[in-house]
């Protein structure tokens, strides 16, 4: 059984790192991992797209759409982009972040983004992260990682093996957050909003 | 003792040749091949440096190969035409110490100018080809790769692509070969390529090239998976996983050597399967010699020439499912633009304002042609700018471009720039040329260059003056200028633009991004 994941977002949100915090996970409890990066554009306000896959063995770097388990959208109009991604009964974690394109193609910024995606997807919203938090993609991977089934002891052990001394407690704090969102849900669906349409 | 770390493609590539004992590696910076050097400049046994150009990284290879010690150059696809012609020449003069050039391709043009396919350079150039279909396979066939370049006195192409090279997978680490040098002995019949030397080598290369058909049949690089007899693949490099996911049941014939192709193992293969597919990205190199051998198979009938590969397009192509796209209508895209602060901006807003034409060139400032600016009119390849607003000039007489200016960043600049500056100030040119001098390579994530002062492993060094160069060409209007002081600049360009002569405004304010870094 493969899992597929994807962290989608905007240059300097820190999908590829999140990337590979989830894939460190992955491998350091024995399954194999693959992850698809983008780079080059990335840096220059682009839409930037990791994906993880994980499982006994993985072939392909990229799930097909309809495959994934997990989308994980750093931003708004990302996530409407990627989310037809998902599969049925797949997960969408967002956020309250919304990000104007840098340059402009002539089209709009899209209103009714949400009620778009609850109509056809589990959405998950984690509304308390302030905007350009710098650990935002850290808490949302913390909050997929209980989607997907990790411990607290396997974020924490992916963490101190690929972050900077400097930077550690911080992400720490903010995997455990988001984890605990997620643990939330679980216990009482009702104070969170979580919306759970047909697909 | 041995590691596990989760690497990148290009990580594993360069630990592959630094497990194999490499002991110098030259680059220029390249989306998708920039990482394989910049990762083994970490290790101190191994000298690497950002050369000007793919031409002197290949030179400086070849040079240090010939000394005896293990070398490689690494680059993007268009870089290798730019290496191209000590390439051709090398694979005549063959090796001491093992040589490798890494190409990696860009299908689906993610960060290119075009899609080409190396594979077609490699079977012209009589060079053999490589092809790692994971991070793993990409270490380990680093390794081989020099083994055969030893074995075969040949240099090898190892062939990666964007996806392989920006993939990460969990590798093992092994300890290095301690040491594989050789040495020196001058042999000028080998070395110097005079025709009559070269008509011999020729020869050489020919009969090398049949020895290693007959004998890369039994390369353990290539594997068989026998399953389903009704359909066979052959595939290689990242489509094999596509492959593998698409059509589990198939039979399976994964090549790791593409050139030259073994042909008594696809020979054996074709006959024990009923259909023959063969699946690889963009051109039909395995196919067409396939077929050239009375195989009967089908490829590119079925699936594209350009772009990337998927799991989708093979189940589309063989068993003609529907391709399931993701939908995203047609939602508002996110086109990348120049940074907050970028001293580029100010640049083309002039430039704009001004009504003028742009040739341009490769880098960050290639977004000048994209909304809000659109002012640049052509961008062919690196350094090319320069030159085709000479041959606008040349053709149409000086008058009419009087409105164009030619625009070019100061790494490519230092990497071809300047040969067409050269030839634009011989052939009584009268063009206007603005560098955009940031002091980095910016496009492809901040490497120094001749002109940046710093080196990728040797610490600080003078840089080269773009202005006394240009100074030295015999230009005597060279103008040094702040790029965000337009006012200045506007009253330079509309004193340059019209004079019989060649000017170089450089327009100085350092990357934006690297500046944020620093500070």
């Amino acid at each position: 059984m493969i899992k597929n994941v994807i962290i989608a977002g905007v240059g300097g949100q820190g999908t590829i790192f999140a990337g590979k915090i989830l894939g460190t996970m992955a491998y350091q409890t024995g399954l194999h991992v693959k992850i698809s990066e983008i780079h080059g554009m990335s840096q220059r306000g682009g839409s930037v797209v990791t994906q993880v896959r994980f499982g006994e063995h993985v072939y392909a770097p990229l799930a097909q759409a309809g495959e994934v388990d997990v989308l994980i959208a750093l931003e708004e109009l990302e996530a409407l982009r990627y989310a037809s991604y998902l599969k049925e009964n797949g997960i969408l974690l967002m956020c309250n972040c919304r990000i104007k394109p840098t340059a402009s193609d002539g089209g709009i910024y899209p209103q009714s983004i949400r009620t778009q995606l609850e109509q056809k997807y589990y959405v998950y919203y984690m509304e308390e992260i302030p905007l350009r938090d710098k650990t935002l993609n850290v808490r949302m991977v913390g909050a997929a990682a209980g989607c997907l089934g990790f411990s607290r002891e396997d974020g924490i052990k992916a963490l101190e093996q690929n972050v900077a001394a400097e930077f550690l407690e911080k992400d720490k704090k903010a995997f455990l957050e988001g984890w605990e969102f997620y643990e939330q849900t679980q216990k009482s669906p009702a104070e969170w909003r979580v919306v759970c349409t047909t697909n | 003792m041995s590691e596990v770390r989760l690497m990148l493609g290009n990580e594993a590539i360069a630990r592959g040749a630094y497990e194999a004992g490499v002991k110098v590696s030259a680059a220029y910076p390249g989306t998708p091949s920039t990482e394989i050097n910049e990762s083994l400049a970490q290790y101190r046994e191994v000298y690497c440096e950002w050369s000007s150009n793919e031409k002197t990284a290949l030179e400086t290879a070849i040079g240090a190969s010939l000394s005896g010690v293990r070398a490689m150059a690494s680059m993007k696809q268009v870089g290798v035409n730019v290496a191209s012609d000590p390439l051709y020449t090398a694979a005549y003069m063959g090796v001491n110490g093992g040589l490798v050039l890494v190409a990696a391709d860009d299908p689906g043009i993610y960060s290119s100018q075009n899609e080409q396919d190396t594979r077609c350079i490699a079977k012209a150039a009589q060079i053999p080809v490589l092809e790692p279909a994971d991070c793993c396979e990409a270490k380990a066939f680093m390794k081989k790769a020099f083994e055969y370049s030893e074995q075969y006195d040949t240099p090898v192409i190892l062939h990666t692509t964007t996806r392989l090279s920006h993939s990460r997978e969990p590798v093992t680490e092994e300890p290095r070969i301690a040491n594989t040098e050789k040495p020196y002995v001058k042999n000028a019949a080998k070395n110097v390529m005079l025709p009559g030397f070269a008509r011999k080598r020729h020869i050489f290369v020919e009969e090398r090239m049949e020895q290693l058909e007959r004998e890369c049949s039994d390369f353990d690089i290539n594997t068989i998976e026998y399953q389903d007899m009704d359909i066979g693949i052959i595939t290689g490099g990242i489509a094999y996983q596509y492959v593998k996911e698409a059509m589990p049941q198939a039979s399976v014939l994964k090549l790791g050597i593409v050139n030259p192709l073994p042909k008594d193992l696809i020979t054996a293969f074709a006959k024990k399967v009923k259909q023959l597919y063969i699946v690889e990205e963009l051109e039909p190199v395995i196919q067409e010699k396939v077929q050239s051998w009375g195989i009967a198979c089908q490829g590119k009938e079925l699936f594209t020439r350009h772009g990337e590969y998927s799991v989708n397009l093979i189940r589309h192509g063989i068993l003609n499912e529907p391709l399931k796209e993701a939908i995203t209508g047609d939602l508002m895209r996110r086109p990348p633009s120049f940074c907050p602060g970028c001293p580029h901006r100010a640049v083309f807003s002039l430039l704009k304002q001004m009504n003028y034409h742009v040739a341009g060139d490769i880098g960050c400032y290639t977004l000048g042609a994209l909304p809000p600016f659109e002012v640049i009119d052509d961008v062919v390849c690196m350094g090319a700018g320069i030159s085709t607003l000479h041959g606008m000039e040349k053709a149409k007489g000086s008058a009419y471009i009087k409105d164009w200016v030619a625009v070019i960043g100061d790494s490519t600049f230092m990497h071809t720039g300047i040969n067409g500056l050269i030839n634009m100030v011989y052939n009584k040119g009268t063009g206007t040329v603005i560098i955009l001098d940031n002091g980095t390579t910016a496009m492809t994530g901040h490497q120094d260059h001749a002109s940046s002062g710093a080196t990728l492993q040797q610490g600080e060094v003078m840089p080269i003056s773009i202005a006394k160069l240009c100074r030295s060409l015999g230009i005597l209007d060279v103008y040094e200028v702040n790029a965000f002081d337009t006012k200045k600049m506007k009253e330079l360009l509309l004193e340059a633009v019209p004079r019989k002569s060649v000017t170089v405004i450089i327009a100085q304010a350092p990357c934006v991004l690297r500046k944020r870094h620093r500070e």
